[in-house]
Order: structure tokens, then sequence, then C-alpha cells
């Protein structure tokens, strides 16, 4: 015997993702509550699955429900995962460094377009560049917000969107202020530089979200008890990277053309 | 024999100690380990106790792990002693004899009849 077993799914012929198990179906409230909070203390999805195997071949055996036999969800995740290996957030924190990048260069790469199409150069105020430094602030704390934004959508949600996208709009709307420019830049230059930007940063954020999928399997898949849907899901998410990729891109061109048109 | 459940608080410190004890025959799963605590005395242990405990075992090295297909379920995650696990299990077992003689000196059990004396 040796330290935990990570099987090759594949192997087995079956999907491996916990979702496809009877069991996850029977009790989903708990096991989604169990999953999650496992997800957000950055437990890798091989070691959720195990942990969610632990459950499912315990209640088997002594047939409780997973509430009887481990209580509330969150509070049992917190205390299996405090002992369970952990892979680094860095992952999330690079996320959000690849958007924020990815939101700044539209803002400013599409603004500039319209200062191309009147023949002007691109000028930035105190103001702006503190409304900017501010809005980017918001989205690199997403890591932190995260919990909050999963546990209380609304809530938490609204005033965290609302308030990124008064920061945007002020970054925008403080350009009518009568200040003098803090940066000045040629704005062909900056139209053309940014969108260069926007592609490679669109083309990182593919690249890891293809490569980083870290499913939730179960090591119970490799006994053959599961059906597969396996291929579907792992479509759907290479496509939801695809989609990711590219969504920067093409509205940095619309927001340019329409940024050109209206100057 | 005492008919009182085992103090919770008394059986924290010695409960891992015997866990790995239920691992001496050979590998053993979560719910066997429950079950063999049960028919020891030490009352009911729920899955939400022993697993972060058998984790935390893991973790430190005292335990290897395998999962192999089970009995009519869905599969069974069994636990091994290994060699770190063995020493640690023989360092906790002396230690608990000095605690056990350190306290039972104290409380001069010698002085005190069983239930079934007192009783006859």
């Amino acid at each position: 015997m040796n330290t935990t077993e990570h099987h090759n799914p594949a192997r087995s012929g079956v999907s491996a993702q916990v979702w496809d198990r009877p069991f996850y179906k029977g009790h989903k409230s708990w096991c989604d509550d169990f999953v999650m909070e496992l997800r957000l203390m950055d437990v890798p999805g091989d070691v959720i699955g195990d942990r969610l195997a632990e459950v499912e071949a315990h209640c088997a055996e002594s047939g409780e429900t997973p509430d009887e036999a481990f209580g509330e969800p969150v509070a049992y995740a917190k205390t299996v995962g405090a002992e369970s290996p952990k892979e680094s957030a860095g992952g999330l924190w690079a996320t959000a460094a690849l958007s924020v990048g990815q939101v700044l260069a539209l803002l400013v790469g599409t603004r500039a377009a319209g200062a191309w199409a009147a023949g002007e150069s691109v000028a930035y105020n105190a103001v702006q560049v503190l409304c900017l430094a501010l809005a980017a602030a918001v989205l690199v704390l997403l890591p932190v917000a995260l919990r909050f934004l999963l546990q209380r959508p609304l809530l938490t949600g609204l005033p965290y969107f609302a308030s990124f996208m008064a920061l945007a709009l002020g970054a925008v709307l403080a350009g009518e202020l009568d200040l003098p420019a803090l940066i000045t830049a040629p704005a062909a230059l900056v139209t053309v530089g940014l969108f260069v930007v926007t592609v490679v940063l669109g083309w990182v954020s593919y690249r890891d979200l293809s490569s980083s999928q870290d499913p939730v399997t179960s090591p119970l898949s490799a006994f053959g008890t599961a059906t597969s849907a396996e291929g579907k899901a792992a479509g759907g998410s290479r496509g939801v990277a695809l989609l990711m990729a590219v969504v920067f891109p093409v509205f940095y061109v619309l927001l340019s053309v329409v940024s050109w048109l209206t100057a | 024999m005492n008919e009182r459940a085992p103090n919770s608080e008394w059986l924290r410190g010695v409960l891992e100690t015997c866990v790995l004890q239920t691992m001496v025959a050979g590998p053993t799963y979560g719910y066997q380990i429950t079950t063999q605590l049960a028919e020891a005395g030490l009352g009911e242990l729920k899955g939400g106790t022993i697993y972060p405990l058998l984790a935390r075992l893991e973790k430190k090295g005292l335990v290897s792990v395998e999962w192999r297909a089970g009995d009519g379920g869905p599969g069974r995650k069994y636990f091994a002693l290994t060699a770190d696990g063995l020493t640690e299990l023989h360092e906790a077992k002396l230690a608990w004899r000095a605690f056990n003689t350190t306290i039972s000196t104290h409380l001069d059990l010698s002085s005190v009849q069983s239930q079934q004396e007192v009783t006859s």
C-alpha cells in the first residue's frame, strides 16, 4: 500500500466526475455545500472527490445520511479541509490579474479610438487615473470577495459590481473636468497597442483555463458504478475557456468602432 | 464493568492512539473502525469525527491509504499502519501507561472499591 492513489479516470472508461454519481444526485444540497467550501479552501479537485467518496462509502455502510453521520456540510468541510493538502491560490490571483489587465485595456484602448478619430492624443487627468486605479483594485480583490459573492450574490454582488461600474464611468466622465492632463499619449499607438495586449491576455487566459480544469473526480468511479457524461462536461468547459478568451478582443473592436463613429 | 459512557474530554486525547490500534491486525476502513471502537466500549463515534482524524494520520505519514472495491457497496478506503505509525503507536502506549500510573497514584485508586464490591 502506498499513499493516496491518484487513479487514472480514463482507464475506467466511465465518468470520474462526482456530479454523475447517484449519491451526489441523491444528496445534492449537502454535497454542493461541502464541495464549494473545500473549493474555497483551495483543496484540489481529486482530494475533494476523495473526501466525498469517504462520505459516500461510509453512508453506504452505516445506512446514515451525510447529515446524520457528518453533520452540517460547511462545518465538516472546514474540519476535514484543514487536514487536506492544498494547492496554491496563485491560479485565482493570476486569473484576477488577467481580467484586470483586459478590463483596463478595454476601457482605455476603446476611448483612445475616439481620440484617434478626432485627431487628438489620449489624455488622462488625475481624477481619471485615480478612478481607473480604484476600479482595478476592486477587480484585483475578486479572489478575496469571491466567498462573499458566492454566499450572498445579491447582497454583496450588486454593491461590488455597482462600485466597479461607478468607478469605470467616473474615469470616463472625469475627462470633462477642467483639470491638467497627468498622462498624454498618441491615440493611434494606444488603440493598436492595447488591442495587441488584449489579444495576448485573451490567449493566456485561454491557455490557463483549458489546462487547469482540476475536475472533482471520485476514486469510486474506478469500480465502475457511474454513468458517462465526461466528454460532454470537458467539451463544455473548453468552450467556456474559448469564449472567455475571445470576448475581450471582440468587445474591444466593437467598442472602438462605436467610439470612432461617435467621435 | 462501569456502564458510564467514556468521557469525551478524556477520549479526545487518546482517540488517535485508539484508532491506530484498530489497524494493528491489518488494513481496515472507516466504518469498521467506528464499529470496532464502539465494541471496545468507546461509544458511538460519528463519521464526522473519524475521517478528519484519519486524514490527519495520513498527513503525518502514520497511515497509508488504498481504495478497494467494497462488498456490494461503492468501495472502501483502507487504512494501514506505516512504519512511522507503528513507532508512534508504541510510543503513545508507553506515554499512556506512564500517564495512567501517575493519575491512578494521585487519585489513590487502590483505596476505591469497584462497583461490584460495593453492591456485594
